[in-house]
């Protein structure tokens, strides 16, 4: 990152290869379907390469791409929110795991899947401000203080928002008759 | 853990490339253009003090020289006037180790404790006795409303806020408007400094309107104004 910063782009291709894979899955949990994802993350790299040269030397460039998408991603709520428009069914999240697997029953990959859809429905549904601080923490294993740093919050305020996420998925799968450690009940 | 459909596809990679290189960015860092305005706000708020004192008074800094008891309190005040302002500036434009600045809430603290510092140094104990709002005293009209004062407080603290909107363009990711409102605190403070060098009022609505209160408004200034040229 400090070479792309310095305006070496040849090591863009390999920027991207260390950055996209979980910069896109950290779009695919701030988006609610795969083109929102898509469009957030060309944007983020199209605003991190824009803003290279504030790159701080030293700076964990992951965790700066994650807060750029998070702002990006803001931004373009912020927009749709006043231009509500109808858009017709897309694919999303809960879609787009591919649980196939070679050693399980039918009847476990249906359960497995009936577990992801019912936790990837949860994160959809509750507010973007939980999803992420969960998702940084537990997903991403930010550290709490990173967290905080990656959303301009107190490492209090990420701990509250990422504990009411748990206790929501929680209930989501007690409600789906889960337990907590994605057992059924 | 990883699935396929968690990492972008080729054709994302295509399009993301194809608007990179179509796309212009910046060269000068960030620290570079940080360390030009720590050099050029202060030699902007000295020189617009120079400048307005000679012009009104006849004296540079007449704020330091007409109707002050001791001036060694006045450089004591000044002192910690300018240091204030430093350390508001030095805070709101530090990048920090992660890059994405300061704490939440020590840019809080920022935008929230300088005008309160401020008032306690130049209004709790002002350090003029009044004497010069009398007009026969330097043949300057001093408006109670501080008119002229709030002519130099924005010229500085405008001037410094561009400054420092420039300095951190398109870097700061998060928390963009508290880091405009320490932004806009730290330059308000600098444009009390110019006041508190070039007044020789110790009227208190005079102090409160024309001194304290830029601050305040280039704190809320900051917070509205600056958010989007900040943000990447």
């Amino acid at each position: 990152m400090e070479r792309y910063a310095r305006g070496e782009d040849r090591v863009f291709e390999q920027l991207y290869g260390l950055l996209a894979p979980r910069l896109y899955r950290f779009c695919l949990r701030l988006a609610t379907s795969v083109v929102e994802a898509d469009d957030c993350f060309q944007e983020t790299f199209l605003k991190l390469h824009r803003a290279r040269a504030t790159y701080a030397t030293g700076a964990n460039p992951l965790h700066w791409a994650f807060a750029i998408a998070r702002s990006v991603y803001l931004t373009r709520l912020r927009y749709w929110r006043r231009r509500p428009e109808q858009l017709g069914a897309t694919r999303d999240i809960a879609e787009a795991g591919d649980l196939q697997a070679h050693d399980t029953t039918p009847e476990a990959e249906v359960a497995a899947q009936h577990l992801h859809d019912t936790l990837a429905f949860e994160l959809s549904r509750m507010s973007e401000k939980n999803r992420i601080a969960y998702v940084l923490l537990k997903e991403e294993n930010l550290s709490a203080r990173e967290a905080a740093a990656v959303l301009g919050t107190s490492v209090e305020v990420v701990k509250q928002r990422a504990h009411r996420a748990y206790q929501s998925l929680k209930s989501a799968l007690s409600s789906a008759g889960w337990s907590e450690y994605g057992n059924p009940v | 853990m990883a699935t396929p459909s968690d990492r972008p596809s080729d054709w994302l990679y295509a399009r993301i490339r194809s608007a990179i290189a179509n796309t212009p960015a910046a060269t000068t860092r960030t620290r570079t253009r940080i360390l030009v305005a720590l050099a050029v706000v202060p030699a902007l708020t000295t020189t617009v003090v120079f400048i307005a004192s000679d012009w009104v008074y006849g004296q540079p800094a007449a704020g330091l020289g007409i109707d002050v008891a001791s001036p060694g309190s006045a450089m004591t005040i000044l002192a910690l006037l300018v240091g204030l302002a430093l350390s508001s500036t030095l805070f709101a434009l530090w990048q920090a180790r992660g890059g994405l600045g300061i704490a939440a809430t020590s840019l809080i603290s920022i935008a929230a404790l300088v005008v309160p510092v401020y008032a306690a140094l130049t209004v709790l104990q002002p350090l003029h006795s009044g004497a010069a709002d009398d007009v026969a005293f330097t043949g300057v009209a001093i408006s109670p409303w501080g008119w002229r004062c709030i002519f130099i407080a924005t010229i500085v603290g405008a001037s410094t806020l561009a400054i420092f909107a420039v300095a951190l363009r398109r870097a700061v990711p998060v928390a963009g408007a508290l880091r405009g409102a320490a932004l806009g605190a730290a330059a308000g403070a600098w444009g009390g400094v110019a006041v508190f060098a070039f007044c020789p009022s110790g009227d208190l609505q005079h102090l409160l309107v024309g001194h304290v209160l830029p601050i305040a408004l280039f704190t809320v200034l900051g917070a509205v104004a600056l958010t989007r040229a900040l943000q990447p």
